[in-house]
């Protein structure tokens, strides 16, 4: 239904390197007596290795850039998603993330956002009107006023999408980040366009 | 002042320094005489013919220094340095990687000053801390002072007490200082609660407080942080 997406870089390395650590700390626990100095040296310095590896790449993903895996037919000419055996993540697009600290928004940018409805999920929408614009709303002939610090997004594929025509405009503070490229089928490796919708929004 | 004058000057001074230079330089016996016999050399000759000369002192001088120069530099250590920029680098980068994981996903401290909270945190401004587990779980209650991003301006962060969870129906007053006129929740027209993952949040000032009253309910996505301790107060007063 709606194009949701899987922070691979958190999630897959994250929980990869989550079960290194709890081998490394049982690995410790357990044989950590019967060993000799060099083995928990080794293992020691291991331990260490890892905790420094996540929390470099936790600020990583945090602050510049991140990997994400995009599923579902919302997006459906910018990003598809495959039938093929691989496994879950594998089988959408996957698509590179910038973050950014400050509004460096424009009209028609692929922007990913916490849903409003459920903070566990995260969409992958592009955005149409930003704060102060005029819209149409779409399939009706009301003009709205996007109010200030909202933004309106809309999937690519209207057909089936859940957006900001089901749950209206949303605040800019759940947006997470920018699609800048898309990485994984290798075929398709391509930067995304920025596409503003101009016959219904009024810009101020 | 003419050309004689101002080579006897020159002369003057430099051997009133001479002795004074060679006392610092350590000079005596026959490399004295050879160097006394350089100064005058070198400032007769330059009063003289001031172009060719000056040209070649100032390029022996300077092929001295830079051949000392290559020498001296050649002894400093520097793939030690090199190593030791490295590691403080790496350290200081460890640490900023530390820090902000430490404050994205376990505990921070925030500061909060403003009105609309007045009884629980000052008007001046508390640093309290806040801690980031709660709210990532789902499982924040009513009750709780949450730290989130304003619905209005994605660049503030406000604190709140929270009201109601999804679900709930509130009952609020629209307007203290006017009346006593009291509403019932309603984001939108069609239900009486508040929607699914929203929460609604109020000051604890209800005279002074830009929350939910205003704004309707707020996505779970906004919450930051949950406070659990005010570390300290700010008094001005």
């Amino acid at each position: 239904m709606s194009s949701s997406i899987s922070d691979i870089l958190s999630c897959c390395f994250g929980s990869f390197y989550f079960v290194c650590l709890v081998f490394f700390l049982m690995a410790w626990f357990f044989f950590c007596r019967n060993l000799d100095m060099e083995a928990a040296n080794f293992l020691w310095f291991s331990l260490k290795k890892s905790i420094t590896g996540i929390m470099f790449g936790l600020t990583i993903s945090d602050k510049f850039f991140t990997v994400y895996s995009v599923t579902g037919s919302s997006m459906h000419p910018t990003f598809t998603t495959s039938n093929g055996s691989f496994p879950a993540f594998l089988k959408g697009d996957i698509v590179l993330v910038e973050r950014f600290w400050d509004d460096k928004l424009s009209h028609g940018d692929v922007i990913t956002f916490k849903s409003p409805t459920d903070h566990k999920k995260e969409f992958v929408k592009r955005l149409i009107a930003l704060p102060g614009d005029w819209m149409q709303c779409p399939n009706s002939h009301d003009i709205v006023k996007i109010p200030e610090g909202h933004c309106w997004v809309e999937g690519d594929n209207r057909s089936s999408s859940l957006d900001s025509r089901h749950f209206g405009p949303i605040p800019l503070g759940l947006v997470r980040g920018r699609v800048t490229h898309i990485i994984w089928p290798l075929k398709r490796i391509s930067k995304v366009e920025r596409k503003a919708v101009m016959n219904r929004v009024y810009r101020t | 002042m003419n050309d004689r004058n101002l080579r006897s000057c020159a002369s003057r001074f430099v051997l009133t320094t001479r002795s004074k230079m060679m006392k610092n330089l350590g000079i005596n016996g026959k490399r004295s005489r050879i160097f006394t016999a350089a100064l005058f050399c070198s400032s007769s000759v330059s009063a003289a013919a001031p172009g060719y000369a000056l040209m070649a002192a100032a390029r022996g001088r300077i092929a001295a220094f830079l051949t000392d120069a290559a020498s001296r530099l050649s002894h400093i250590p520097w793939r030690s340095i090199g190593s030791d920029a490295l590691d403080r680098a790496s350290l200081v980068v460890k640490a900023a990687c530390f820090v902000h994981v430490v404050n994205t996903y376990i505990v921070g401290i925030a500061f909060v000053r403003g009105p609309s909270m007045l009884p629980t945190i000052n008007l001046t401004g508390d640093v309290v801390a806040v801690e980031r587990i709660t709210p990532r779980r789902g499982t924040v209650e009513v009750g709780d002072v949450v730290i989130l991003i304003s619905p209005e301006n994605p660049r503030k962060t406000v604190a709140k007490r929270v009201v109601g969870l999804q679900g709930d129906a509130v009952t609020f007053l629209v307007d203290p200082i006017h009346g006593n006129a009291t509403r019932t929740v309603a984001g939108l027209a069609d239900c009486y609660k508040v929607p699914m993952g929203h929460v609604w949040v109020q000051g604890d000032n209800i005279y002074s407080s830009r929350d939910s009253r205003q704004f309707g309910p707020v996505p779970y996505g906004l919450i930051q942080g949950r406070a659990f301790c005010k570390v300290f107060a700010i008094q001005i007063y």
